[in-house]
């Protein structure tokens, strides 16, 4: 006997086979759609569990090293703050060193230029990843000539500029006599001359980003 | 529920002269009523039936009137063989429904055809007034066959499935004598031939005289060779001392007698005489480990059997679909209640480490800062500040080598701090050195912070001065020479003569006024100094 042989009688004394069958069919794909859901469910729930935990555990490590930075960095920033070199670096104030400097030694005449400052957001190193943009670095160009009487007047100099706390790199220097002869050093005057250029470099705090 | 043999079922028995109506369940046979073939016993049939509504019905026929035809037809399959079959039987059965044709083997010369074996109930009105009944009460009629053709199941479980010629005979108490020929577990041939009125002195020599009229027959179709001997094993209700038809054994035939009371299927008969007959013992064997297969029931006669059989395929495919279903979800269960313990696990743990971390940032002292952007200040102040060179230095260096050059007079120095040239080269591994990339936002005035910041920054000098020497202008030369070998005797300093005081080349001209004054002549020096300390600069000497 074949599907086509069977008639509606024969369907209707088999409804409660297919009613049954259908229902098997229904319960199961019900239980897999209700299984699929409850899957869903908890990959989600143990995905923001486990990305919580990560979460945490990252934050507690970051906390860690910031801790051991911290540690590390405060006392060594404590003294370049105290130097002045955080800040937007206060032109009068090196003004003022080059005088005192010539007062300190009787240097002749010292003409100074300070050029226009430029601005450097900081790329982070390996040790400070998060710290990008974080700081600024500002430079500015001090250019200073003056005669000499002797070579020591540029030495003095330099020791002065160099020995202040604050970051100052001498750029180029160049010393030329203006003197002829042996003889002309035995009068006090002008022998020398000397021009330097430094790199005047101070820090600032880039501000946060909204 | 049965393994292997019949489960639960009515078995209908039509003789010559009566129907016999038994139940088959739990490997009991009982018999329920034996109804002659008459209309009037309709209520009564239906009745009994009634009483087992679940049990499907088997019609077996024991009957004369069962024929068994060989025949030969073209070796072909499908629809072709379907059709030439049923001409085979309509020819040769042509009024009774209840008919079969199987291929039995194949010709082994000329055409090859196949044989066939043609049987039949042709008469058929002994089988249709009760399966009209019983398709009339809906009953499920599982299959309709015969005692012949049960014999093909039995024949196995008796282990004569490989006898070459046994004849199979079964004498019922009312003395008729089915003769049924098996070649090889095959029915090949059954007739039956009433004994009624032998009386039971002459059963032997009636049975031995029916056995040799019928091999005579066999051996004229050439189903048993002269020579080979028959075996006939006969199925009664009493042992050989009652029939004595053993002692006829001889070359030809070889008799055997079973006494179906003394086998061990007979306790599961239940009779209303107490008196097994052969046939019940047959049936009872089958139907204890085997399930009776249709064999002449038309697909008409079958429809409730085949609906009951449709039904109980959808349940078992509902059945097999929940619990493969639901069994497959079981994985997917314990997944997910892993995952909630995983999810809990993670929940548990998130509690201290939120602690630990509060902790520790309460323990964090005030920083203007965060902690990386004052790591990279520090960081970047340190850098540079290693390369805050004083110019005095080179002063130092250059007044000590001039000691060596005393008619020398320096008329300029220049010192600038400027970048290291990249020299290409191969790394330990034997990898090209990369030239390093410049910062970007840091190029033309403010290339050197880029420098700076990346380390790679060195000191170069320009040293202008004029050389004199009263008498010898090789004096005067070798006394810049001397005063570069001196400079270029300090660690990381390489000595460069831009200008020498004579140019001595041969690619050279030289002009030079000579007079009576002293030697006096120019010359520039450039110096590079490389500022890492002396123990990094040792390092890269002793790299090859």
């Amino acid at each position: 006997m074949t599907l086509s042989e069977l008639t509606r009688e024969d369907y209707l004394g088999l409804k409660w086979h297919f009613v049954l069958l259908l229902l098997s069919i229904a319960l199961v794909g019900g239980a897999f759609v209700y299984n699929s859901r409850l899957q869903d469910a908890a990959n989600r729930q143990v995905n923001i569990a486990r990305s919580d935990m990560n979460s945490a555990q990252n934050q507690l490590e970051q906390a860690e090293a910031e801790g051991e930075t911290i540690g590390t960095y405060l006392e060594r920033y404590a003294d370049i703050s105290a130097a002045g070199v955080v800040q937007g670096g206060d032109r009068l104030a090196m003004q003022e060193r080059f005088a005192q400097i010539r007062a300190r030694h009787n240097l002749f005449p010292i003409q100074l230029q300070i050029g226009s400052q430029s601005a450097f957001v900081l790329p982070p190193d390996e040790q400070s990843g998060n710290a990008d943009g974080a700081v600024r670095l500002l430079t500015s160009e001090v250019r200073a000539s003056l005669p000499l009487l002797h070579e020591d007047d540029l030495t003095r100099l330099l020791a002065d500029i160099q020995g202040a706390a604050d970051l100052v790199l001498t750029r180029d220097c160049n010393l030329r006599a203006s003197s002829r002869s042996a003889r002309d050093f035995l009068q006090l005057g002008q022998h020398m001359n000397a021009e330097c250029s430094f790199l005047w470099y101070t820090f600032e705090l880039a501000e946060a980003s909204p | 529920m049965s393994f292997g043999g019949s489960s639960k079922s009515l078995v209908l028995l039509i003789r010559e002269h009566t129907a016999e109506l038994l139940s088959w369940e739990q490997r009991q046979l009982t018999e329920l009523a034996v109804l002659e073939h008459d209309e009037d016993n309709r209520d009564l049939f239906l009745g009994l039936v009634r009483q087992y509504p679940s049990f499907p019905v088997i019609i077996v026929a024991d009957l004369l009137d069962e024929n068994f035809r060989h025949d030969t037809i073209v070796h072909v399959g499908g629809s072709d063989h379907a059709a030439l079959m049923k001409r085979k039987l309509d020819f040769s059965f042509r009024n009774t429904r209840y008919r079969r044709g199987v291929v039995t083997g194949r010709m082994t010369e000329g055409r090859k055809d196949d044989k066939v074996l043609l049987c039949a109930l042709t008469k058929p009105e002994r089988i249709d007034m009760w399966a009209r009944w019983l398709l009339q009460e809906k009953r499920a009629i599982r299959s309709v066959t015969s005692i012949a053709q049960l014999l093909n199941l039995y024949v196995p479980l008796e282990g004569l499935e490989n006898e070459d010629y046994l004849l199979l005979s079964k004498l019922d108490s009312d003395n008729y004598l089915r003769q049924t020929f098996i070649s090889r577990g095959k029915v090949m041939f059954s007739r039956q031939a009433s004994l009624s009125n032998v009386p039971q002195r002459r059963l032997g020599v009636e049975i031995l005289q029916e056995s040799v009229q019928l091999r005579q027959y066999l051996e004229r179709i050439q189903f048993i060779p002269y020579e080979k001997t028959l075996t006939v094993q006969i199925l009664a209700g009493m042992p050989d001392e009652a029939i004595q038809v053993e002692a006829f054994s001889n070359e030809s035939h070889r008799f055997a007698v079973v006494d179906v009371n003394a086998q061990e299927a007979a306790q599961h008969i239940k009779l209303e005489d107490d008196k097994v007959e052969p046939t019940h013992y047959l049936l009872a064997r089958v139907l204890t480990h085997r399930q009776v297969d249709n064999i002449y029931g038309p697909p008409s006669l079958l429809r409730y059997s085949d609906l009951r059989s449709f039904g109980k395929l959808l349940l078992a495919t509902a059945a097999g679909i929940l619990v493969a279903g639901l069994g497959l979800n079981i994985p997917g269960l314990l997944d997910v209640s892993d995952k909630r313990s995983q999810a809990e696990v993670f929940q548990a743990r998130l509690g201290p480490l939120r602690r630990d971390y509060e902790a520790l940032r309460a323990r964090f002292p005030d920083t203007p800062m965060p902690a990386q952007a004052m790591q990279l200040l520090v960081n970047t102040h340190e850098t540079l500040s290693s390369q805050d060179y004083n110019p005095v230095e080179e002063l130092n260096l250059i007044a000590a080598a001039l000691t060596t050059s005393p008619g020398l007079e320096l008329t300029g120095i220049e010192w600038h701090l400027r970048e290291t040239p990249f020299v290409p080269g191969v790394d330990a591994m034997g990898y090209d050195i990369q030239a390093p990339e410049r910062l970007p936002g840091l190029d033309s005035e403010n290339a050197l912070t880029g420098v700076l910041l990346q380390q790679r920054s060195r000191v170069e000098l320009s040293i202008q001065g004029e050389t004199y020497s009263p008498t010898s202008y090789r004096d005067a030369q070798e006394q810049v020479l001397a005063f570069a070998d001196a400079l270029a005797a300090n660690p990381g300093v390489e000595v460069r003569t831009r200008q020498m005081p004579i140019e001595v080349r041969a690619d050279a001209n030289v002009s030079t006024l000579i007079n009576d004054s002293e030697v006096r002549s120019a010359f520039i020096l450039d110096v590079f100094i490389d500022k890492r300390p002396a123990s990094e600069l040792l390092a890269e000497v002793q790299v090859p």
